[in-house]
């Protein structure tokens, strides 16, 4: 009997993490694209100086930072797959959404000044800790940049 | 060069890829898996055919320290007729000895072996053999019995476990298993992981355990066979098991003994059919007896009986 308890709660917590990891996921790509689209018109590039002609331009900082957790699916998956080694698939579509995320939150701040545009943009990562090598890990992923705001907008 | 007026939409695909994250799943736990239970099965048969290899004595070297500090503990408030039915345990396990020292098929293959007997003040009507020939009978299974011939099935059954030496192989299995999932998991802190393939281990172990459950029953059939020549009794137990608890039936793989129906069956082929007299059953030890009435009086009195249905029986 027990071993039968300890199999329904392990595959309990296998479903939770996979239905609402997936509704999750599902949900915010959906997010994602519509944003995208939206704020394509502040452009991002990782060029280190503006263009000549930006050069009367403000520039100001700007940053987005997401702070992301796998669930339990993803974590069983995961250690599965690195018994045999390969791409790790289900932790690739999680930091893709955080680093999307990540720029369109710089971006939505750049926006929020008037920018037309976002320089020298650069990302780092680093692990939330506490729970680190136990339980399931969360990570933040920080996008930063330069925004030029044209000396039009008034600030 | 014209600057840039808009990001470029990128292709999808890149960084993640579309696959269903399910088949992914599907295909890792299955091959995974398999690959432990086979590893699982073939230790536990390595174990199956070496661990009786180990003597007996080394058991022995184990349990004795222990001995003494639990024939101690066990000593203290203990009624004098729960002294004499201990007693009565011991004597009806040294007849039992005595029958199978009889009967040559039944001897073990390790001539140290000993059996020791005790009887447990538990409520849980229980009976267990562990390292070192230990047999434990709890008072909640005395409570249960009606005649020697119950009482002798479950002893026996007992007793086959330590002749076929399980207790050294359980153990060895289970130090193997973990020892196995260690090495897998690398003991860092892979939760999931760990948990998926120590399911997947566990029922391997749990499927020998039955066998030997099942090899235990037929030996302790065979004793009673020697013993009393028939098995009239003998499931007395079992059918009180199978009115508390019911039948496992499809839960069965995930349990540690075979179903009770599954045990009660194979006492029922085994038993010799009658010319029409049914074998007359053996009455309980009078020691026992006055335990049992004294015990009946007790609980009485003080109200402490459980409720019968709360504790199931494990054996």
């Amino acid at each position: 009997m027990e071993a039968l308890i300890q199999l329904g709660v392990f595959v309990t917590l296998l479903l939770c993490g996979y239905f609402f990891g997936r509704h999750a996921e599902r949900k915010h790509y959906k997010s994602i694209f519509q944003r995208e689209d939206e704020l394509r018109h502040v452009v991002v590039t990782a060029e280190r100086m503006p263009e000549p002609e930006l050069m009367r331009h403000r520039f100001n900082l700007v940053s987005g930072s997401v702070v992301i957790s796998v669930d339990y699916f993803k974590v069983v998956s995961a250690g599965l797959r690195s018994l045999v080694g390969g791409r790790l698939s289900s932790y690739e579509s999680l930091l893709d959404r955080a680093r999307r995320e990540a720029l369109l939150r710089m971006q939505a701040e750049a926006e929020a000044q008037g920018a037309e545009m976002v320089i020298n943009t650069k990302f780092e990562t680093s692990r939330v800790s506490g729970n680190a090598g136990q339980g399931l890990g969360s990570m933040e992923v920080l996008a930063y940049g330069t925004a030029l705001i044209p000396p039009s907008v008034a600030g | 060069m014209a600057r840039l007026r808009s990001n470029p939409k990128l292709p999808e695909g890149i960084n993640r890829s579309d696959e269903h994250p399910l088949k992914e799943f599907a295909w890792l736990l299955a091959g995974v898996s398999l690959a432990l239970v086979g590893a699982v099965v073939i230790l536990s048969l390595l174990v199956g055919w070496l661990a009786p290899a180990i003597p007996f004595r080394w058991e022995l070297a184990l349990t004795d320290r222990y001995e003494q500090s639990l024939s101690g503990a066990a000593n203290e408030s203990r009624t004098s007729q729960l002294e004499a039915a201990e007693q009565a345990v011991k004597d009806l396990g040294a007849s039992l000895v005595a029958t199978q020292q009889a009967e040559a098929a039944l001897l073990p293959e390790d001539q140290d072996i000993r059996y020791h007997f005790h009887l447990l003040s538990e409520s849980t009507p229980n009976a267990f053999a562990t390292l070192g020939g230990h047999i434990f009978v709890t008072t909640g299974l005395l409570r249960q019995v009606h005649s020697e011939n119950a009482l002798a099935m479950v002893m026996a059954h007992e007793m086959a476990h330590i002749t076929q030496r399980h207790p050294v192989q359980a153990l060895s299995r289970g130090a193997l298993f973990q020892l196995l999932l260690l090495m897998v998991t690398g003991g860092q802190g892979m939760h999931g992981v760990s948990g998926v393939l120590g399911q997947a281990g566990l029922l391997t172990v749990l499927s020998f355990n039955r066998e030997m459950e099942r090899d235990a029953d037929r030996e302790a059939i065979d004793l009673l066979l020697a013993r009393y020549g028939h098995l009239q009794g003998a499931d007395e137990f079992f059918q009180k098991m199978l009115a508390l608890q019911g039948d496992t039936g499809w839960a069965q793989w995930a349990q540690t003994h075979p179903g009770v129906g599954e045990r009660l069956s194979a006492i029922e082929r085994r038993n010799p059919v009658g010319t029409g007299e049914k074998p007359q059953l053996t009455p309980l030890d009078a020691r026992l007896v006055r335990w049992q009435e004294a015990d009946a009086i007790d609980s009485e009195a003080t109200g402490h009986r459980e409720n019968a249905a709360s504790q199931l029986p494990l054996l």
